[in-house]
């Protein structure tokens, strides 16, 4: 299943090296097979514990194969090394790219065109609206998303991808048996069936503070563009960000309220480089080279007076139950009746606090 | 010489004939209680004879023993004291035997012979006229709460002397007259007419009062969600006297019966700090009291901030919430007492209590706002049919004169859609459509097409739960009673999808 280099690396991944000291041997190492043979044997001692290398002298190579293939198999898990042709091209041009990636769905999304949907993890009902509009819009254009499945915009990014019936790829902070947050356990279930769940740490791995830091590097480096939606000052998605200059990927960053905490990150970015500035997906897609179908079909829905009432009452805003019951002059049965008609056929979203709005 | 009186003694809900009997031996002046008797049974001994005493009577020198049969049974409390004073004077020939057992006695003794109030009057009276007992002499102080009970002749008295008197027919007295009962109605804390604005938790409401719906609010400090729920009792259907008599007969055994109404008049509104422990919300301790449930039982539990609770608090109210009835076990006896009561639960959306607030930011991060959500399980949450949000009113909304509707208005169709229901659950143990069993969902909440079609767009759409089908079908139904329809609208099922308690972020 794994040729002798994907499992030597696979072997090496196990040793707990430092991503400087892997990288170091892999490069006095003719290939990574080598450390099957003597000659390799000999470097691997100078960077890992002489039980490591032991270890190989002392097994057989199906034997090894057993070692590092097992808690692979058990979680249902592919590994896709950097020397697999599976690995995407993308990732090998960033400076830091991960050795390994273990992957559990459909790898063939890593050579797909991406875009990296990052954002804060408090959204506010705009975020929500933004992420969920500007995912359905890009997965429905073709373009896979990619996020980290953590609460919040990832969430929401992944959600509304699989909604619109599109493919997304989640980068997680720890091994894969262990779902970072457990609340999502379910939603990561959905994506390994169409999707993909991705991670640099192998099974058993527990998500460290600095292991989500370091996952941002990976959202950024598999995608094309990405697409910051709402975060505060110094926050992952604000990383995330700097991560996709740093790697020459394209950025987009939709501005949100200047008085909300949750916009502060996004609107510093929109004021150092106006170049992110974005509104709409076709700016993005326009910018990613992705040709857009002309044919976009936009939903009409037949709407009774009533319901027609209560939607240009809401072009003006986002409005509360009571005001809308006061300005058309109903009772608020017909209303919660109605209201949620509007919000079943999707063209009215109900906010926290009995507040209502369009949805986008 | 031997005497023997009737008593009655409480076990739960129901009482128990007790026999006292006293027989006086020659021997050396004492005193014994046989039959399981606890300490305050014991120390009747202090009060019967100080009692007797200053009562001008006679104690007799002798050896007096006194047993409470059934005598396998524990007997508690001291409303036995009047009973065994009584059957004292009768073996010492002060008192006929043939006029003291004509009566069932019940009653605690004061050293100056003043017979003083116990509780559980109206459970035990009504348990022993089931028996055939129809004369009784109880503490006057208890008169209000024998007077609603028809059939029996019932004497208040208010000290040992007048017993004596009445037994030996010395002098004359009356028997407590019937009360006729009414409905108190002006009780509720809040009215309606007093929220300004909240149209839409105000319908919620009405709705969960008219099916018995139990209702989650749910909104940042301050938006009026203890204001709101304070005006319930003020839209409560009206109390029906068999109702009222359930309610009396635990509150009379809990002890917290008003004395000079003897009856409650209007339906409970119980508001258990959080602090609440399980038994005292439940029900147990020692003597396996009635607990908060139980006193909320045909009225309403209110539960402010729900998830401060303790987690095992909540839990256990899963049982009164399924089956209307919770079973106190305990080492010495296991009473089922009945809790069929309404819900009215609030809770903040986080920790800080901000989140999804329009003005307010919100301090806690999303891992402490999902553990604070979480800590109202499953379960309980899909006991409770309605949940709505409640957002602060605007200072503008606050100022501006409105007129709002008042809670008799709601009341009246309040009672229109329980009407409704009545008719409908004749001749069944159910009541209000919260209740509904599946068969009767099945029966009652038929659907056309359309709504059909509506609702299980809906539930792809807002990824509802199979158990989510039948809450909304019930609120549905209500709302359909409340509209006065025969069938469910799809208006109507769309309006019950509104209050749905599902998806959280």
């Amino acid at each position: 299943m794994y040729n002798k280099n994907e499992l030597a690396i696979l072997y090496l991944d196990k040793l707990e090296l430092s991503y400087k000291k892997f990288g170091e041997l892999l490069s006095s190492l003719e290939s990574a097979s080598e450390i099957f043979e003597k000659k390799g044997q000999d470097k691997l001692s100078l960077f890992a514990k002489p039980s490591a290398v032991e270890f190989l002298t002392r097994h057989s190579y199906e034997q090894i194969e057993e070692y590092v293939t097992k808690d692979l198999e058990k979680f249902n898990i592919f590994a896709v090394t950097i020397c697999s042709s599976a690995y995407p091209e993308i990732l090998k041009n960033i400076s830091d790219p991960p050795y390994v990636l273990y992957t559990i769905g459909d790898i063939s999304l890593l050579s797909r065109q991406k875009i990296g949907v990052v954002g804060t993890r408090k959204i506010t009902t705009y975020g929500r609206d933004v992420a969920n509009k500007f995912t359905r819009e890009l997965s429905q254009a073709g373009l896979v998303t990619v996020s980290g499945l953590s609460y919040g915009v990832d969430t929401c990014c992944a959600k509304s991808t699989l909604e619109a019936g599109g493919k997304t790829i989640a980068v997680l902070a720890g091994g894969l048996d262990n779902i970072y947050p457990a609340d999502n356990l379910a939603l990561s279930q959905k994506i390994a069936k169409t999707g993909l769940l991705v991670s640099e740490y192998r099974p058993f791995v527990r998500p460290k503070q600095y292991s989500f830091l370091a996952r941002n590097r990976i959202i950024s480096g598999l995608s094309d563009g990405v697409l910051v939606v709402e975060a505060g000052r110094h926050s992952g998605a604000t990383s995330t960000a700097n991560f996709a200059i740093e790697q020459g990927r394209e950025l987009f960053v939709v501005p949100g309220n200047i008085n909300s905490p949750q916009s502060e990150g996004t609107n510093d970015l929109i004021n150092e480089m106006p170049d992110c500035f974005t509104i709409s997906t076709s700016q993005i897609l326009t910018r990613l080279g992705v040709q857009t179908q002309t044919d976009q079909k936009t939903k009409t829905v037949q709407l009774d007076f009533f319901s027609q009432q209560i939607v240009d009452y809401l072009k003006n805003g986002e409005a509360h139950f009571d005001s809308i019951c006061a300005a058309l002059a109903v009772n608020a049965s017909e209303l919660s009746s109605a209201l949620t008609m509007l919000e079943i056929m999707g063209v009215v979203n109900k906010n926290a606090g009995n507040y209502y709005s369009l949805a986008m | 010489m031997l005497a023997k009186i009737n008593s009655y003694g409480l076990a739960g809900l129901s009482g128990y004939k007790i026999d006292v009997e006293v027989d006086i031996n020659l021997g050396l002046p004492g005193y014994d209680v046989v039959g399981l008797p606890d300490a305050a049974v014991k120390e009747s001994k202090e009060r019967v004879h100080s009692a007797i005493k200053n009562s001008l009577l006679t104690f007799p020198k002798h050896k007096i023993t006194v047993n409470l049969a059934p005598a396998n049974t524990k007997k508690e409390g001291p409303s036995f004291d009047l009973a065994i004073a009584v059957s004292i004077l009768v073996a010492s020939e002060q008192v006929k035997q043939k006029a003291a057992s004509e009566y069932v006695m019940l009653g605690e003794l004061g050293l100056d012979g003043k017979i003083k109030s116990v509780r559980g009057i109206l459970p035990l009276l009504i348990s022993a006229r089931e028996k055939g007992y129809t004369k009784f002499i109880i503490p006057a102080e208890n008169r209000p709460e024998a007077s609603y009970i028809t059939g029996v002749t019932v004497y208040a008295m208010e000290n040992l002397s007048d017993v004596v008197s009445l037994l030996n027919g010395t002098k004359t007295f009356e028997a407590v007259k019937n009360r006729t009962w009414h409905i108190d109605n002006t009780y509720a804390a809040e009215d309606f007419s007093r929220v300004k604005g909240q149209h839409a938790v105000k319908r919620a409401m009405e709705i969960a009062v008219s099916g018995g719906h139990n209702i989650l609010l749910s909104g940042p400090p301050g938006a009026g969600k203890t204001m709101l729920a304070r005006c319930v009792p003020g839209i409560l259907p009206d109390l029906t006297f068999e109702e009222a008599l359930e309610i009396t007969k635990i509150h009379s055994i809990a002890g917290v019966l008003d004395p000079d109404k003897g009856v409650v008049t209007s339906r409970p509104f119980r508001a258990p700090h959080h602090t609440a422990t399980n038994v005292s919300l439940i029900g147990g301790g020692r003597d396996s009291k009635p607990g908060e449930v139980s006193l909320a039982h045909n009225g309403v539990l209110f539960l402010d901030e729900m998830p401060e609770y303790s987690r095992s608090c909540v839990e256990a109210l899963r049982q009164p919430l399924e089956d209307g009835v919770v079973t106190v076990a305990r080492a010495s006896a296991t009473y089922e007492y009945p809790a069929n009561f309404i819900l009215v639960a609030s809770m903040n959306p986080c920790p800080c209590g901000n989140y999804g607030s329009k003005d307010l930011t919100c301090t806690c991060s999303m891992s402490q706002i999902n553990k604070y959500l979480k800590k109202i399980s499953g379960p309980i949450l899909d006991r409770i049919d309605i949940k709505v949000d409640v957002d602060r009113v605007a200072f503008l909304d606050l100022t501006q004169e409105s007129n709002e509707e008042s809670s008799s208005e709601v009341k009246k169709r309040v009672d229109k859609a329980r009407e409704i229901q009545r008719k409908r659950f004749e001749g069944t143990h159910v009541y209000c459509n919260a209740k509904m069993t599946s068969k009767q969902v099945k029966e009652f909440c038929k659907l056309d097409q359309t709504s059909e079609q509506l609702l299980k767009v809906a539930f792809e759409r807002f990824n509802m739960s199979a158990r989510g089908y039948t809450r909304i079908l019930k609120v549905a139904r209500t709302i359909a009673d409340l509209d006065g329809e025969q069938n469910i609208l799809p208006k109507h099922i769309a309006e019950a999808i509104n209050y749905r308690t599902t998806e959280k972020n």
